[in-house]
């Protein structure tokens, strides 16, 4: 018998690719463990709210895809019949607007701002206003979000690419 | 989440699709068979991608695909019951010569088909000289020639 093992018998070569594979087994486990609690968006780790009191809430995903549609929801108290509500410019310079529910009745340009007024018959009534965006690249993003000239909130998100 | 449980639901949605339709559905592949197959991987893409158009997605996705693979693999076996239930076993469906009828019909299986196999293999055309043909697991058929043939 030849003391040289032909190459389809050095198993210390084998036994690399073996632990190669089980190492890339648990590395696709804790991947999959990740997205189903929400790292990539999605889920209960994603899920994050900024808020000034009962007044004003944001809902939004902390964590989203680019070129994948997420919802950002604007719940507040409004003072007046036409609620209105702003996003800074910078933001939404990041993301494109897919969908405002309900429709705005107005919306004006300001210097830094995109101002969103809507139509409301019952007042005082709490006003949710969902905005369904996509983020056009991948990165850290940081917005102000605020409601009838007083309330105002951070939202910051990390858009994976 | 709702990619893990799409391509999940996918995945889980194709195989039973395939463990139903038998061994042999797209083994012949026919041009027609070609066909539908690439309208499959057309339709079943659109269900798995959405309006998802994100490289973390499609990562994500395949991660989901190829682990669920995996996964399913150690559990077969682990759990040969589960092996059989989803692969099915190989099945013999001629013995010394004599073509098994009965199973050929339920898997749709004819006489061109296993001398089809038997000469591509062998170099046998005849089914008198076959001691035994199985249907494996993949759909495939096996030959085993008889021994005065062989030598």
């Amino acid at each position: 018998m030849s003391s040289n093992p032909s190459r389809y018998e050095r198993t210390r070569c084998f036994r690399r690719g073996w632990v190669f594979e089980r190492v890339g087994w648990v590395a696709m486990a804790a991947i999959l463990a990740a997205a189903v609690v929400g790292l990539f968006g999605d889920g209960w780790l994603s899920e994050s709210e900024a808020a000034v009191g009962d007044e004003l809430i944001v809902r939004y995903s902390r964590f989203c895809r680019a070129h994948s549609p997420t919802e950002l929801t604007v719940a507040w108290l409004p003072r007046g019949q036409e609620p209105t509500l702003w996003i800074a410019r910078s933001y939404l310079d990041e993301f494109a607007i897919q969908e405002i529910r309900p429709t705005p009745s107005a919306v004006t340009l300001e210097a830094d701002r995109i101002r969103y007024a809507f139509r409301s018959s019952q007042l005082g009534a709490r006003v949710e206003v969902t905005f369904r965006l996509k983020a056009e690249h991948g990165g850290p993003y940081r917005g102000r979000i605020g409601v009838d000239d007083g309330l105002d909130v951070e939202v910051r998100q990390l858009v994976f690419p | 989440m709702d990619l893990v449980i799409r391509g999940l639901a996918v995945y889980l949605f194709l195989l039973l699709i395939f463990r139903v339709s038998g061994k042999r559905s797209l083994r012949s592949a026919t041009t027609f068979d070609f066909v539908l197959l690439l309208i499959i991987a057309e339709t079943t893409q659109q269900a798995l991608v959405g309006d998802d158009a994100s490289v973390t997605g499609a990562f994500l996705l395949i991660v989901v695909l190829v682990g669920t693979d995996i996964l399913l693999s150690l559990v077969k076996r682990w759990l040969p019951r589960v092996d059989r239930l989803l692969e099915g076993q190989p099945l013999v469906i001629l013995r010394n010569g004599v073509p098994l009828r009965a199973r050929m019909h339920v898997e749709r299986v004819d006489e061109d088909d296993i001398l089809s196999a038997a000469r591509e293999a062998h170099g046998i055309d005849r089914l008198d000289d076959i001691e035994c043909a199985v249907l494996e697991k993949s759909g495939g058929i096996s030959i085993v020639p008889r021994r005065d043939v062989e030598s």
